[in-house]
């Protein structure tokens, strides 16, 4: 791995930020940590309130990496086949024909996905986790960069069925927008008075390209006390008192392609702790089962992932 | 259910041995009162009659008619014993029901204890583990069962130390026999029984899947634990003489004084021993002085190093039988008898080996020990969040080392949970020096310590100079005028 290639990933990064900043204001960072999702092949959770960007967020990313994009709108009579694909018999061929559905693009944007039923929402699994769905029996690829795109909302929860752990387990990152800032929704005013600047985004990649850094990404050197920086802090989540089930190792591996990828980013072709301590909240805190005690009191998973970051060595240089 | 069984006769055999005990130490407090014999069987007869009917048998729609039925029984044959109704009969008929009330009330626990429901709720196997834990632990909402069963037991022996005392005050014997024995055994019986009954309630409550000879395994042990305590309590000697409380407290007398003797007064032994004073006094009989009385005192140690030795083997075997499969979970204090449980069979074979008995060490295979210490060991070693010691760094991590060590003595104190980064932060915001030299030293480290690329020897040098300034600068340092926040 050269130079050259590390820095073809920061330029990416750079470029792909830059043209979402034209229709999102002030998302700089949970651009970045998308596009950190995107590099290492993983699936995204969108948790906020309505009306705060996350479907702008997903289209301005497809438009960028000119990919396919499209949108399932999650609601409760939301079938599997209806995201997957359905085989319909072709009179003129006198056979059935697989008609792809929307999971065959490369963003996916799965809207309020906890509106779907655990049925529909666990068709979405093996799309997940294998970048491939079955229907009929046949197995079917999807397109490559694969990205699924899932939202949901924080504080609605009638008519709603929640992720199983299994699901959110396969999400790579789970982030939130928040509000804007006044200038910055100030900002989001003047911009869209006349046309929405969607329309005009243009792409600056290709998905070939972006899934030739996936491969530079993966190839970021990583140092032995990192990983095991990595692995340490994820365990420890399994055994704090108001945890009842921790980070599993899928979050780990999830941790460290993360870390890789926001070090090229970074045009680093190594990976620091400090990489680590960065990622470590939006990767592992919605894999963690927190007990109903500590549910009830009101700890976040987020603030036990923080207390474990000050606690846990970072394996660096000791006082001798 | 087993264990469901015997609590009854446990419970009534300690209401009997208390009772007793305080009848026989409360006898001379009452002139002309000496217990019959009869009056002992009352007692036994109406603890266990209490217990048994009230683990079984009573309910809250029992008629009081019937409670009423069992008194009259009670109380008739010790009428008819007694002769007459006269003043005298009252304190015998306390006594036994005093020790009727007492068996009632432990034969009603154990029926509270078998509705776990009742407490637990629907909440399932979810709350098991919260009340496992109340059994070890204070429960925030009320007294826990485990806590019912500690409590008599110590304010019992208290209310017979108490009595015991009295007694002596008043000039009687006080020695307890076969009643503190029968006091002791089914005291400690009855825990260890109570304990493993609440963990069966629960494991039913739960439908959890435990093996089924582990009562007989609890109750193997906790037998063997309890002969054990009964002949500590049958053997040690109460007269710890030369080490009596009299002496240690003249040594500490003259500690205070500040004229220490710690030499063995001599008492000529041809004079007679001054007779017990009147009232409180522990001071028992003096042991033979000097060298010979060293020599007890040593064989005393001895003797209380190997009972003590005894029962940590007792102690970590049981431990490791409870634990079985899931001995590396083991923490703390059970983990530290099991360690030295194997420590004490290592070293046992080992002396069997050296005395040629081979074939008695083949009994008590060490493969199983080292597979066990390893168990525990690989816990051990990973304890939360701790990194495995590397080899001693050179060159630049060298120089962050002294940097580190360095700031550390001027209260800049570098937390195990930062990155070298955040520490460098924490200096630049302390030091006097310029920034970009701090910044430059603690990149150009980073790079060192987790690059696979290496340093030119140009490169490793500025970053060495600039380390040297960070240490000029930290000596520079005040102490005290810099805080890590």
């Amino acid at each position: 791995m050269t130079e050259r290639y590390i820095s073809e990933v920061a330029q990416f990064g750079e470029a792909v930020s830059s043209n979402i900043a034209k229709v999102m204001v002030g998302k700089e960072h949970e651009t970045k940590l998308l596009l950190v999702a995107l590099l290492s092949g993983g699936h995204v959770l969108l948790e906020d309130v309505p009306g705060v960007g996350k479907t702008m967020l997903a289209r301005s990313l497809a438009a960028s990496i000119s990919g396919r994009f499209s949108r399932i709108q999650c609601t409760p009579d939301l079938l599997p086949s209806d995201i997957t694909g359905v085989a319909i018999f072709d009179q003129k061929q006198g056979e059935f024909v697989f008609r792809p559905g929307p999971l065959f693009a490369q963003i996916v944007l799965a809207d309020e996905i906890n509106r779907a039923t655990p049925r529909t929402q666990s068709s979405l699994l093996e799309a997940m986790g294998e970048g491939q769905i079955t229907a009929d029996g046949v197995t079917y690829p999807l397109g490559q960069p694969f990205l699924l795109l899932a939202t949901q909302n924080p504080i609605e929860f009638e008519g709603t069925f929640p992720l199983p752990e299994a699901q959110l387990d396969r999400f790579f990152l789970r982030l939130t927008l928040g509000y804007p800032s006044l200038a910055e929704e100030n900002q989001v005013l003047q911009r869209l008075q006349e046309r929405h600047p969607i329309l005009n985004l243009k792409s600056c990649t290709t998905p070939e390209q972006v899934q030739k850094l996936q491969q530079v990404v993966a190839s970021i050197y990583v140092e032995d006390s990192v990983r095991d920086y990595i692995v340490r802090l994820t365990q420890s989540t399994r055994s704090h008192s108001q945890v009842q089930l921790g980070a599993s190792p899928r979050g780990s591996l999830a941790l460290l392609r993360a870390s890789q990828a926001w070090a090229a980013l970074e045009n680093r072709d190594y990976v620091l702790p400090d990489d680590v301590k960065r990622l470590a909240v939006v990767v592992l805190a919605h894999r963690l089962v927190l007990r109903t005690e500590s549910q009830l009191r009101g700890i976040q998973a987020p603030s036990i992932i923080n207390e474990l970051l000050h606690q846990v060595e970072v394996g660096a240089e000791r006082k001798e | 259910m087993m264990v469901k069984r015997i609590l009854p006769l446990l419970a009534s055999l300690f209401t009997f041995a208390f009772w007793a005990s305080a009848m026989k130490f409360s006898a001379p407090l009452f002139s002309g009162f000496s217990p019959p014999p009869w009056l002992w069987i009352l007692l036994l007869a109406g603890s266990l009659e209490s217990s048994y009917f009230a683990a079984f048998f009573l309910t809250p729609r029992t008629p009081y008619l019937v409670r009423l039925l069992e008194l009259v029984l009670l109380f008739v044959p010790l009428y008819l014993f007694y002769g007459a109704f006269k003043l005298d009969l009252l304190y015998p008929a306390l006594l036994v029901f005093m020790a009727w009330l007492t068996a009632r009330s432990y034969g009603s626990q154990f029926v509270t204890m078998e509705k776990v429901a009742d407490t637990l709720g629907d909440q399932g196997a979810s709350t098991v583990k919260w009340e496992y834990e109340s059994l070890t632990s204070k429960n925030a909402y009320g007294s826990i069962p485990m806590e019912y069963f500690w409590w008599r037991l110590f304010s019992f022996a208290f209310v017979l130390v108490v009595l015991a005392i009295v007694t002596r005050v008043q000039g009687a014997s006080f020695e307890l026999g076969f009643l503190g024995l029968l006091f002791v055994v089914s005291g400690l019986m009855l825990q260890g029984c109570v304990y493993l009954f609440r963990l069966q309630m629960l494991w039913g409550f739960a439908r959890a899947e435990v093996d089924k000879g582990l009562p007989r395994l609890w109750l193997r042990h906790l037998g063997l634990f309890v002969l054990l305590a009964a002949l500590l309590v049958s053997l040690a000697p109460v007269n710890y003489s030369p080490l009596t409380a009299a002496r240690l407290g003249s040594i500490v007398a003259g500690l205070w004084g500040g004229a220490v003797d710690f030499s063995l007064p001599q008492i000529p032994s041809q004079e007679p021993v001054p007779p017990a004073q009147e009232g409180l006094d522990f001071v028992v009989e003096e042991g033979e002085p000097g060298l010979a009385g060293i020599l007890v005192a040593l064989l005393f140690l001895l003797f209380f190093s190997l009972v003590g030795l005894v029962l940590i083997f007792s102690l970590g075997l049981f431990v490791l039988a409870l634990a079985k499969g899931e001995v590396e979970r083991l923490r703390g204090l059970p983990n530290l008898l099991v360690r030295m449980y194997l420590t004490l069979r290592k070293v046992f074979v080992s002396a069997l080996k050296r005395l040629g008995l081979s074939g008695l060490a083949s009994l008590f295979p060490d493969e199983r020990s080292s597979e066990i210490f390893t168990r525990l060991a690989e816990r051990q070693q990973e304890p939360l969040g701790k990194p495995g010691r590397e080899d001693k760094p050179t060159g630049v991590r060298a120089m962050l080392r002294r940097i580190i060590n360095r700031a550390s003595k001027k209260g800049l104190i570098y937390q195990p949970s930062q990155t070298a980064l955040e520490y460098g932060e924490v200096l630049e915001g302390r030091l006097a020096t310029n920034k970009a030299t701090v910044e430059e030293f603690f990149r150009g480290y980073q790079e060192v310590r987790y690059s696979f690329q290496k340093l030119s020897k140009v490169e490793e040098e500025r970053l060495l100079a600039a380390g040297s300034v960070i240490l000029a600068q930290i000596e520079a340092l005040e102490k005290g005028d810099s805080s890590n926040d």
